[in-house]
């Protein structure tokens, strides 16, 4: 009985915030934005790098940058997830809706597919975007191109857990956006930074030197763990590699991720409450 | 309907509400008072699930929330002292949304009943950022009302009224009253609690000091009773005759016009109407000064006066 109550519960909340995005601005002007950039980026590093070095060739022309705006649209919607627990929290929204028949899992849950909604949309831009670049360039879609279509779902149900974590551990607004940029940037500075000292050659290396790389490789492999974008990566290279066992592996660990997150979520929102 | 159990939340050294044990019975229309910090909004908050109580116990039509908890939530309308919305919402869309988490049938006319019911209906296609305080209070208690609940638990809610929406508001609560709704009222505006209520329970540091009909409280409050009297001609003979009754305690005069007080143990209006017609006097107004709400409620949280007990005021 409960369970089909909270489905509603889910349903109702899930589709009055996904209305709410829809008819406003931001998910527009972000996803603007994202085409913007990931337009820089096609030009600027895979055609013209291409032409630069004479590759006649290229191996995903289109996916690339898609995905590059995709990746960006799942970040974005991870710092909307930030800030949706803290700021119906702090307007004291919150509360009324606890009046009735919400409970903390039929709320967080229907934060949860109000953003996966969000990014089916986002999705549905994305491949229109691209396939008109695709006519006007002539670089086709490849067939890795459905993998990735999957694979961006599972990340962003990573990056949007991740974010609604946030939330419920922060109370104020700016202190959930401020912890979400914090930790995304911490992540990404991070795997740059494993990603240089890793390829740093180990003979002209001074035992400090070393021994740093060590706990930074230690560190890497926590991180994998913990850091949304991770899960992202490591599905990519899976499809890259054309190794389904893999992908399959890296979009199990994106659920149990997102069940873990989640999971935590709830008990920590029940030990808060919903009070202002 | 409503059942507490020796409710108790403490936070950490502070005891916000100690030992709350009250019942509200079906039909009833009960007024819950005290002064700011007595514990009122924490108790509401733990009647509703919102607040986890530290010990003690709460049943909703009999219920603990934990086993029902959906369809407990769905019997009752809650509308709380501040009033939060979803300001890009018109108030026809934030009532429509409220309808279907709460599955009421044919919504649309349903919002337009509650919206007619609190004099919104001509602006229930405005935007809710250009709402009063007053409408949004007047709103809330259409929400509250949308799904038909059995149970009403309202926290102030008058408190951003002028005196027509007041008049309004008391008036949609007595008529629904009327047609079975149990109510549970916190409110500051004791007279509304007066004019409204069934029974008063009467808060403060977290206690509940007193619990009763409003008739019965003031009776147990009050050890003397003031009467006023007015005469045709207040002679000496009068005076005299009514200062040798046993019962009356004090008397002061004014010209024509007489305040005694008497002993509350019973009724002495006919024996000193008899007294003053047989010293010759002729009686043109003889009334019993009731005492306030107000009254009781100054006279209880200031004294910090248990009238629990049924055998009377204890400090």
């Amino acid at each position: 009985m409960s369970i089909s109550f909270r489905a509603h519960a889910v349903r109702v909340a899930a589709k009055r915030e996904l209305r709410s995005t829809l008819y406003g601005v931001g998910l527009y002007a972000a996803l603007a934005v994202i085409f913007l950039a990931s337009g820089y980026f096609f030009v600027n590093s895979s055609i013209r790098s291409a032409l630069d070095a004479g590759v006649l060739a290229l191996q995903n022309p289109i996916t690339e940058p898609f995905f590059f705006s995709v990746g960006l649209a799942a970040t974005y919607l991870g710092l909307c997830s930030a800030l949706s627990v803290s700021r119906d929290r702090d307007q004291g929204t919150l509360e009324v809706l606890f009046y009735g028949p919400v409970d903390t899992i039929s709320y967080l849950m229907a934060k949860f597919f109000h953003q996966l909604l969000a990014f089916v949309v986002v999705l549905a831009f994305a491949i229109v975007n691209f396939y008109v670049i695709s006519l006007i360039t002539n670089l086709g879609f490849t067939a890795d191109f459905v993998g990735f279509l999957v694979l961006s779902l599972f990340l962003t149900s990573c990056m949007v857990s991740f974010g609604i974590f946030l939330s419920v551990i922060t109370r104020r607004m700016m202190a959930s956006v401020i912890a979400f940029l914090a930790l995304v940037l911490f992540f990404l500075g991070f795997s740059v930074a494993h990603t240089i000292v890793m390829s740093l050659p180990g003979e002209s290396m001074t035992p400090l030197l070393v021994y740093v790389r060590v706990i930074i490789d230690n560190m890497n492999s926590v991180m994998q763990w913990i850091s949304p974008l991770s899960y992202f990566s490591r599905g990519m290279t899976a499809v890259f590699m054309k190794d389904f066992g893999q992908y399959a592996l890296s979009l199990f660990s994106s659920v149990v991720y997102t069940g873990i997150l989640f999971s935590l979520s709830v008990a920590i929102f029940k030990k808060k409450g919903v009070r202002r | 309907m409503i059942e507490t159990k020796d409710l108790t939340k403490r936070y950490g050294d502070f005891t916000a509400v100690s030992n709350l044990s009250l019942r509200v019975e079906k039909g009833e229309i009960y007024g819950f008072l005290g002064p700011n910090g007595a514990g009122k909004t924490t108790t509401i908050m733990m009647l509703l699930g919102i607040l986890k109580p530290t010990e003690g116990s709460v049943q909703l039509f009999g219920e603990s929330l934990d086993n029902d908890y959906f369809n407990i939530k769905r019997r009752i309308g809650v509308l709380s002292e501040n009033q939060y919305f979803y300001e890009d919402l018109t108030a026809k869309e934030y009532l429509k949304f409220f309808g279907e988490l709460y599955k009421v049938e044919n919504v649309e006319r349903r919002i337009d009943e509650v919206m007619g019911l609190v004099n919104l209906a001509k602006r229930k296609n405005e935007l809710l950022k250009g709402y009063s305080k007053g409408m949004k209070q007047k709103l809330g208690l259409a929400r509250a009302l949308l799904h038909d609940p059995d149970v009403l638990i309202l926290d102030e809610p008058v408190s951003s009224l002028d005196p027509y929406g007041i008049k309004e508001v008391r008036d949609i609560l007595m008529e629904e009253n009327r047609k079975g709704k149990t109510m549970f009222i916190s409110s500051h505006i004791l007279s509304e609690i007066e004019r409204t209520c069934h029974r008063v329970g009467i808060m403060n540091r977290g206690q509940l000091l007193a619990e009763d009909s409003m008739s019965e409280l003031k009776r147990r409050l009050m050890d003397e009773v003031q009467l006023f009297v007015e005469l045709e001609e207040a002679t000496d003979t009068i005076l005299k005759s009514l200062k040798s009754l046993p019962f009356v305690v004090s008397l002061d005069v004014t010209h024509n016009q007489l305040m005694l007080k008497t002993a509350a143990d019973k009724d002495y209006r006919g024996q000193l109407s008899s007294a003053i017609t047989q010293a010759g006097g002729v009686v043109i107004d003889l009334r019993r000064h009731e005492m306030s709400l107000e009254e009781a409620f100054v006279t209880i949280t200031e004294k910090n006066l248990s009238l629990l007990t049924k055998e009377g005021p204890a400090a």
